[in-house]
């Protein structure tokens, strides 16, 4: 679990500069993210920032490719940590804390999607009458960044044809890069049946991919 | 293996997600299947589509505004909660609103009992207006203020209680526990007259006379409210007692 070691190093770098946890705690803190989970509990809002500055950046990017835009991103990262903060004392700290983390975070994306409407898989019928569907980048040009912006848009809406579920199991699985057994606890499913939706989100998405690649095909030859 | 079956599994092949012999077989049969190749090559070629999927960076003003905001929504709710979820953080909303609902219904048979006791022994000759000077109703009034305070400094601390167990409060909060303490406080009037719940009589919707019972100087007023159990009774003395008044 290569990036969880990398939230780690980080979380001990940051937590090295500040002051240690009191020797009188138990020993039982096996990572500087659970003694700043304790601090926090007790009210230390400086170690709350902590946490979350250990985290922002992969709560605020499940969200993006869960929800698809920088707003509602934003907006359900900041509900996540809420949620996280008044959840505290129920998190139990031999558990994986991401894991916990990733769980609230998929739980307010749907939330989120639900309240703005969102809940429904959008059919690629429904984004071509909308006019939602831009030209496929050329190989040469993908330096740009508005080419960037724009193949992320599209994969955006690739996402958002899939349900609930299988997006939240494609978007760890292959985006997060967890393992499937990690993300069947994070889901509270089992690792079959994140198989089961993880291949049938690629299936769509090939699919999506693949009508989205001939209708521009089409269109330049209009 | 057949096509069909490989047709299943070439999506989690191109994961990763096959178990290694299974990906041998599958390996296998590519290598004799050219329209299995093709499909697989798609396959992979969507994957890295997919996975090339990169996050904005998301400037580091915007991360600080967002954690600003985070810190600050924690410290107003704080300041909000309520005593009883800081010394009973782990009850449940549900048993807070269930001591809450037997906290009020306590608090009401009071207000009542007390109410009665005043009311019952009438003293003869309008003693209680006379003597002390002050009308029943503004005692009342002020043991409703007081009980009345109590209840909804209990519909309060419960309410922040429950929002407090209860992540989200934008999203996904139940609505329940703080609207029923809503309409359990709303049924208590705030003014001076006296709350009591009536298991008899239901007819005027308002009535003013004068009470037989009490010392001659009181007048009564009663409201029926829209919940037939609900009558307020205010009790006020007769403004300038006169020799025609009392006959
Ligand atoms: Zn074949």
């Amino acid at each position: 679990m290569e990036w969880n070691n990398v939230a780690l190093m980080a979380d001990q770098l940051r937590f090295d500069d500040r002051t240690v946890t009191p020797a009188t705690e138990p020993r039982s803190f096996n990572s500087p993210v659970v003694a700043l989970v304790m601090r926090a509990r007790t009210g230390d809002l400086s170690a709350f920032d902590q946490l979350i500055i250990a985290h922002q950046q992969r709560v605020i990017g499940i969200a993006w490719r869960m929800l698809g835009n920088q707003d509602d991103a934003q907006d359900a990262a900041q509900e996540t940590f809420l949620r996280v903060y008044k959840h505290l004392n129920g998190f139990d700290t031999k558990q994986d804390f991401s894991g916990w983390l990733y769980r609230i975070t998929v739980n307010v994306c749907h939330d989120l999607a639900r309240k703005r409407g969102r809940g429904n898989p959008v059919s690629l019928d429904a984004e071509r009458e909308a006019g939602n569907f831009a030209e496929p980048v050329s190989p040469h040009n993908t330096e740009s960044s508005a080419m960037h912006a724009q193949e992320r848009a599209i994969i955006a809406r690739a996402l958002a044809t899939l349900s609930e579920k299988e997006r939240a199991a494609i978007v760890l699985r292959d985006l997060e890069g967890l393992t499937t057994e990690e993300v069947a606890g994070i889901l509270g499913s089992t690792p079959t049946t994140v198989r089961s939706q993880i291949s049938s989100a690629r299936a769509k998405i090939k699919t999506f991919r693949d009508r989205w690649l001939k209708r521009s095909v089409q269109n330049r030859e209009r | 293996m057949k096509c069909e079956h490989i047709e299943q599994l070439i999506p989690l092949y191109v994961g990763g997600d096959l178990e290694p012999p299974e990906a041998d077989d599958l390996r296998h049969h590519l290598t004799g299947c050219a329209r299995c190749r093709q499909l697989n090559e798609e396959f992979q070629t969507s994957q890295n589509w997919l996975t090339g999927f990169a996050v904005p960076e998301f400037d580091e003003a915007s991360l600080a505004n967002m954690r600003a905001s985070v810190l600050s929504e924690i410290e107003r709710q704080e300041k909000r909660g309520s005593w009883i979820h800081w010394l009973l953080p782990k009850w449940n909303p549900r048993l807070v609103l269930a001591v809450s609902t037997a906290a009020l219904v306590a608090v009401t048979a009071l207000s009542v009992t007390v109410y009665r006791n005043r009311i019952a022994p009438p003293k003869p000759g309008g003693d209680l207006v006379t003597k002390t000077g002050i009308p029943v109703s503004t005692d009342d009034g002020q043991s409703g203020t007081l009980a009345e305070n109590r209840l909804s400094g209990n519909g309060t601390s419960t309410a922040t209680g429950v929002k407090r167990r209860f992540p989200g409060s934008k999203l996904s909060e139940p609505a329940l526990p703080e609207e029923a303490l809503n309409n359990g406080g709303l049924s208590f009037p705030l003014e001076p007259p006296v709350t009591v719940p009536e298991q008899t009589e239901s007819e005027t919707t308002m009535s003013v006379e004068p009470e037989d019972k009490e010392p001659k100087e009181m007048l009564r007023i009663e409201l029926q409210t829209a919940d037939p159990n609900i009558r307020i009774i205010w009790l006020a003395p007769k403004a300038a007692p006169t020799e025609s008044n009392t006959k």
